[in-house]
């Protein structure tokens, strides 16, 4: 067994929260590792729309939390530019919306400090062209998008330069504890296929939606409820910013665009396990039909590709939240698998275990939502400095990320790119201009599965669901001898990808679908089953959870 | 506009099709959206590769474990067998001579060094691997990898070696795809400037595998050339679209089509038809502000299945039949359209429409629709042309039954 | 977002527009219709501000050989166009040399008086470099010789012989008005011996080079005027015949493609459009056409410009000409002969067209032919320039045959 690491915090989860928390640390000059089971964005942060909050979504019902949206979009504009697309959004009223709640809309806006202008019909149709006829007008709000790979990336980043260590592929799988403290947590390396220990001095539980699992393992109750919500991502963008009904939130009420696509949301159902994001034809065509209602030509468009994250949302044991730190949440609403979890509230809360249950250094934080993850850090922080004696103040809203002098990123940027350099001939994934040198630097920086060059550089992202780049590719990891059999990679990439897809494949999917086929089982004579598959004898998991994505 | 047969689609079926239609003395018009599986191909001619996922060692004394709404079925081991010996002939006196017996398979190198099933192969793809085997990629080309097919090869059992070959500086250095590279081999001068560094690449071997991109233009004369030029047998290896030895065999129809004095309307898709009573009598296809209509005799359609946009698969899971709304099976549901591993199969590959042993399209009742409508190729229900490996052999058999029915009958001499 | 650019949702990436298209054959400066159109769209999608991204889309020649060959229904060549459009505005309009070139009439009517001596500069060398250097157009690129006397002039002093017993509205475009009146009395002639009224309404240019050089306003308003002035002809006779391919392309679809003009004025005239040689096979197929032509042993090779492939009709040529008899056609092989409109008069572009239309010269040469056959203006001038052969409108072999 590798010898033990040693460290001051361990933090598990590799979400926006951990990863935050591991930043806020490291500028406080603590020495902390993350651990996560899978890679980077692999749980909610990576199954959401992408919204950059301008709080507007709860300006009427939770003022805290709009609140809270609006202080961090501005920060988070300000530290990383480069993840934020500044594309604005509407909040579009449609014949039949309660006009009343248009009022209170506003109303609750400027009470939150979120900025607001009414727009009529015509200037919201000049701003978003495919909008319904039907619009009667439009509220705009400083929504953004965000990439939440590309913040992860830079936020991690920026931890292992001042001295982090992020350990991806290690789940944790145990705590050693010594009366009420625990010494040590326990970690299998995925790839090298054994346990580890991390003796730390604290743990923050950072696991979002299965911050339960690591109380759990710690010996703490900790009552999540996994709030599914799907998401159908359209081939192309269809709108400039986001569209938003302005009624009371609902099934299919929001449209993000994001890079070259358009992702349409969400559904709130309780499910019993934050692992369940399989994805029903129903709830597709629910959120197309709803979210046609604001962009018609939806309902005759190409769907890419429809996925599930659970929103990590917290069920207090008491009436007082059980812990210090945060916001009170409202009251829980369990109302078992199939309830709609939208009553339950948005905002976190930090749990010290110390006072709560006993367990002197372990905090978790639970609930919130991705564009607060830098202010969710900062409380928990602050409460471990406290703890620690540590009395560095938080800089993480002042201190700007990695790869912010880039400037907010351009929809056209990666085709100027393209452009600029003439490189034309050096394009392996077409649909999303990855260029031969990107992946060429994204292998010698470590990256070995085709899966990791679809999160990093987005290959295999686009409509043509990696019909060309895939075994290309593939190719390239074969060059660079990567270990492993580049075949049974490639077809475990391309059976990844599959998962989740049958929802939502119908007229030119079908056709991409079948043409895919043709390629790769008609004449690369590929099928998939019987190959020796080394990664498997390795042990290597699946990289992500089934389902979908 | 009036035609005596029209045939919708120009893939391999819609091609062949109205080559032989023609050849037999009817007067053809091709109309069809655009190109297909011409382009999307291994470049080989399939007839049976696979069946129950089983490699299958001699398609034609397969045949008759097929099932009995499988297209070979219906058209007849004759019809197969009389295509694939016609289309042999045919490709031969175009430049393309193809090698290969029906009787049984042989193997064909692909980009992934995986060995095909397939059952004609054109000459720069047939040459048989054995002992020591270079696979040389054109530095820069995009779409083969060495490395990736040696392993695939070397799992095969073969000996086989990466290297690459460096381009003659030429004008398409920036960009270029299998197209432009295909093109600039056509070149002879091109050809002698590129034959030593493809030597060097191959030093040693007794083979060596390429992708293929021998040339696109002067049929095989490129690839023989070029390996003339080297001095050791060279073999092209299937890659993903666009299909040089495709874009070959398209050219060849298309000349034909013109000696033949076959209309061609390309780039509009047919959108529906004229009946009078069981009949058809005519086509109607988009044109740029008009629909229009074409009046025939016979229509043949060729349109290929959901993969060729012959069938619309529907959001709710019901199928249809884009030209003359024929009948066609749908699903309970659209999650019943593909199976759950990519690599497995997919119900949506198989659905077509149901004909008669005339290839006519027949109702539930198992009465044919119209009494001038044919069905050809992937558009055809009770087979997977992507899984068992059979898409130009079912074009060529069917092709020849159409014309072997819709042939005119011989006049009295006067 | 217009429909057109709707239409890259339907790219299935197979590359089969890429094996068509003619410039990215013979120059790397142009990356193929799939990086362009579809592709290239889901990053453009209408909304940065800013300066537009492509330089590579510059290279397009709009000749629609990719719409033609997808098999899945994108309109890459009309992507681009929306695309281009962008592009010149996002540069500050069209230059000198594109505002000039895309208003023939304009170039027709201001040389017209002088036209013997503008014809004698116009080829003199010396002259040709000098307006090369000055704005743009290449010294080789071929040039249509000014007509001292327009069209209609020659239409005014028409009188029909015999009887008719259809009427059509003929649309001639400037090319027929302003450099080759002698091709429009051609149309009349045929169209008249097969006892069709021939009528002369008030038109003006179709607006095409404006929008194939991204001029969308200034197209717009000429589409604008001319639909104005050819909508009483759509109703009675309800038959307009254009005798030039592209022209006839643009008030067929292009209007409403490029320039979303959807109103019911637009859509009828769109509607009673036909290209001149597609009308003729029509009267054929009706048993009206005179087929008493006389024989001309002659040799031709037939071009179908990609403008015409664009109508979805086929090659009515062809089949018109088959019934010439001792008339022997070999028909081009070629997609398009290089010139694209404008595109092939520009300095930076005229070695790419005469690249592309390299292959169509070759075939010439083997062939030789007596001429060449080709139902698109600016195709006619640049072929023959390149080949020195004589370049007819199909519409001229066939008054040839019925004049002799």
């Amino acid at each position: 067994m590798t010898p033990p690491l040693e460290t001051d915090v361990v933090v598990a989860g590799g979400g926006a929260t951990g990863v935050a928390v591991l930043r806020d640390l490291a500028l406080r000059g603590v020495n902390a590792v993350l651990v996560e089971r899978f890679d980077l964005g692999t749980g909610t942060s990576g199954r959401w729309h992408g919204l950059l909050h301008s709080g507007a979504r709860y300006a009427v019902r939770d003022q805290e939390s709009a609140r809270e949206c609006i202080e961090e979009n501005t920060v988070l504009r300000r530290i990383a530019p480069h993840t934020v697309e500044d594309i604005g959004g509407l909040f579009v009223l449609l014949p039949g919306d309660d006009e009343a709640y248009a009022g209170k809309f506003v109303e609750g806006c400027q009470a939150s400090g979120i900025p607001t202008e009414e727009l009529s019909a015509a200037e919201a149709r000049r701003r978003e062209p495919l909008l319904a006829p039907a619009v009667k007008l439009a509220f705009a709000v400083p929504d953004g998008g965000i990439d939440s790979w590309a913040l992860l990336r830079s936020m991690a980043a920026d931890a292992e330069a001042r001295g982090s260590r992020v350990l991806v592929r290690h789940p944790v799988v145990g705590v050693e504890r010594a009366g009420d403290r625990i010494t040590a947590v326990r970690v299998h390396d995925q790839v090298a296929g054994e346990d580890r220990l991390i003796g730390c001095q604290w743990v923050v539980n950072a696991a979002g939606a299965w911050a339960g699992e690591i109380g759990r393992m710690a010996g703490v109750p900790i009552r999540m409820i996994a709030g599914k919500g799907v998401m159908v991502v359209m081939a192309s963008r269809y709108v400039r910013g986001v569209v938003n009904a302005c009624r009371k939130p609902a099934d299919g009420d929001i449209i993000v665009p994001q890079h070259e696509v358009a992702i349409l949301g969400t559904t709130s159902v309780q499910v019993d396990s934050p692992d369940d994001i399989a994805v029903a034809p129903a709830d597709v065509d629910r959120m197309i039909d709803m979210c046609a209602q604001m962009v018609p030509s939806l309902a005759s468009g190409r769907v890419l590709r429809a996925f599930a994250g659970s929103r990590p949302l917290y069920q207090p044991e008491s009436e007082d939240g059980g812990g210090s730190g945060g916001l009170k949440p409202s009251p829980p609403v369990d109302q078992g698998s199939g309830g709609d979890t939208r009553e339950v509230s948005r905002t976190f809360t930090v749990l010290d275990h110390a006072s709560r249950d006993g367990l002197g250094n372990m905090l978790s934080i639970v609930g919130g939502k991705l564009t607060t993850c830098r202010q969710m850090a900062e409380a928990l922080v602050d409460r471990l400095a406290e703890r620690m004696g540590v009395t560095e103040p938080c800089r993480t809203a002042t201190e700007v990320l990695p790869g912010a002098d880039h400037g907010p990123h351009r929809l056209a940027a990666p085709l100027a790119g393209v452009e600029r350099d003439g490189a034309y001939g050096e394009l392996i994934c077409e649909c999303e201009l990855v260029t031969r040198g990107q992946v060429r630097a994204a292998i010698a920086d470590g990256l070995t599965e085709l899966e990791d060059l679809r999160r990093k550089l987005r290959l295999g992202y686009g409509p043509c669901q990696a019909a060309f780049c895939a075994w290309r590719a593939a190719g390239m990891l074969a060059e660079e001898g990567s270990g492993g059999d580049p075949l049974a990679g490639l077809e475990r990439f391309l059976e990844e990808r599959w998962r989740g897809q049958r929802a939502t494949i119908w007229g030119d999917q079908a056709r991409q679908a079948l043409l895919n086929h043709a390629i790769y089982r008609g004449i690369f004579d590929l099928h998939g089953a019987g190959r020796p598959d080394e990664a498997a004898a390795a042990g290597l998991p699946r990289t992500e959870p089934v389902g979908g994505g | 506009m009036r035609a005596d047969v029209v045939v919708v689609g120009a893939g391999p079926a819609g091609l062949a099709t109205a080559v032989r239609l023609a050849e037999a003395g009817r007067q053809v018009r091709v109309i069809a959206r655009g190109n297909g599986f011409t382009h999307w191909g291994a470049g080989a001619v399939d007839a049976l590769g696979r069946l129950g996922g089983e490699r299958v060692e001699r398609p034609l004394e397969a045949v008759g474990r097929l099932a009995e709404d499988h297209p070979y079925r219906l058209a007849g081991e004759a019809a197969l067998r009389d295509g694939l010996d016609w289309f042999a002939r045919f490709a031969a006196t175009a430049g393309l001579a193809h090698a290969g017996d029906p009787e049984r398979n042989r193997d064909q190198v692909t980009a992934l060094g995986v060995l095909r099933p397939t059952c004609l192969l054109p000459e720069p793809a047939a040459q048989v691997l054995g002992g020591r085997v270079a696979v040389v990629n054109f530095e820069g080309f995009r779409d083969f990898s060495p490395a990736l097919c040696a392993v695939g090869l070397r799992g095969a059992g073969v000996d086989a070696v990466p290297a690459s070959a460096p381009l003659p500086p030429w004008d398409h250095a920036r960009y270029f795809s299998a197209v432009e590279l295909a093109r600039a081999i056509d070149d002879d001068d091109f050809r002698r400037r590129l034959a030593p560094g493809l030597a060097r690449a191959a030093a040693g071997a007794d083979v060596v595998v390429v992708p293929a991109v021998l040339g696109v233009r002067g049929g095989h004369e490129p690839w023989a050339d070029l390996q003339r030029l080297v001095g050791t047998p060279l073999v092209e290896a299937a890659t993903a679209p666009p299909s040089i030895p495709g874009l070959r065999l398209f050219a060849a129809y298309r000349r034909r089509l013109d000696a033949l004095g076959v209309g061609w309307q390309f780039g509009f898709p047919a959108l529906g038809v004229e009946r009078d009573g069981d009949r058809v009598t005519a086509v109607r296809s988009e044109g740029a502000s008009r629909v229009v209509v074409t009046h025939c005799q016979e229509l043949v359609l060729a349109t290929g299945g959901v993969a060729g946009h012959g069938i619309e698969a529907n959001r709710d899971g019901t199928l249809t039949e884009v030209v003359a709304g024929l009948p066609v099976e749908g699903f309970p549901d659209r999650t019943a359209f593909l199976g759950d591993r990519f690599l497995g199969e997919h119900p949506l590959g198989a659905a077509g429409v149901r004909v008669d042993a005339e290839l006519r399209p027949v109702a539930a009742s198992g009465d044919p629709v119209h009494a001038n409508v044919r069905c050809v190729g992937g558009l055809l229900a009770g087979h997977d042309p992507t899984v068992e490996g059979s898409r130009e052999g079912v074009a060529l058999a069917t092709a020849t039954r159409t014309a072997e029915l819709l042939a005119p009958t011989p006049t009295p001499a006067t | 977002m217009l429909h057109v650019e709707q239409t890259a949702d339907r790219c299935i990436k197979c590359n089969v527009c890429n094996t068509v298209c003619p410039v990215s054959a013979v120059t790397d400066l142009f990356p193929g219709p799939k990086y362009e159109g579809p592709q290239g769209q889901r990053f453009r999608a209408g909304i940065d501000t800013g300066d537009s991204p492509d330089h590579s889309l510059d290279y397009c020649s709009g000749c629609g050989l990719c719409t033609q060959a997808c098999p899945e229904g994108v309109m890459v060549a009309e992507i681009n166009q929306v695309a281009r459009e962008r592009l010149v505005t996002a540069r500050g309009g069209l230059g000198l040399r594109d505002k000039l070139i895309s208003r023939p009439s304009l170039m027709g009517r201001l040389a017209r008086p002088v036209a013997p001596l503008a014809n004698l500069m116009m080829a003199a060398r010396p002259v040709r470099v000098a307006v090369e250097k000055a704005i743009g157009v290449h010294r080789a690129a071929a040039m249509p010789r000014f007509s001292g006397t327009t069209f209609r002039s020659w239409a005014r002093r028409h009188r029909q012989r015999g009887d008719a017993t259809r009427t059509v509205a003929y649309f001639h475009g400037c090319a027929v008005q302003e450099f080759e009146p002698e091709m429009g009395a051609a149309v009349v002639r045929v169209l008249e011996r097969n006892r069709v009224r021939v009528t002369f309404p008030r038109q003006a240019c179709c607006g095409l080079p404006l929008v194939s050089n991204g001029d969308f306003e200034a197209g717009r308003a000429a589409a604008v005027r001319l639909v104005g002035r050819l909508r009483a002809a759509a109703d009675d006779p309800g038959v307009i015949v254009a005798n030039s391919t592209s022209c006839g392309m643009t008030l067929k679809a292009k209007y409403r493609e490029l320039l979303g003009m959807d109103d019911a004025a637009t859509q009828a005239v769109s509607k009673a459009v036909y290209d001149i040689c597609e009308y003729l096979l029509e009267l054929a197929d009706e048993d009206a056409l005179d087929r008493s032509f006389a024989p001309l042993r002659a040799k031709a090779v037939y071009h179908p410009p990609c403008q015409l492939m664009a109508h979805g009709v086929g090659t009515p040529a062809l089949d018109l000409l088959a019934m010439v008899p001792g008339l022997e056609v070999e028909r081009s092989r070629a997609g398009c002969c290089g010139t694209a409109g404008t595109y092939g008069t520009k300095v930076e572009k005229y070695q790419i067209a005469m690249d592309v239309g390299a292959g169509l010269f070759e075939q010439v040469t083997e062939a030789r032919p007596d001429f060449v056959v080709c139902d698109s203006e600016t195709c006619r001038w640049h072929i023959a320039k390149a080949t020195g052969l004589p370049v007819y409108h199909p519409v001229q072999v066939l008054d040839r045959a019925y004049q002799v």
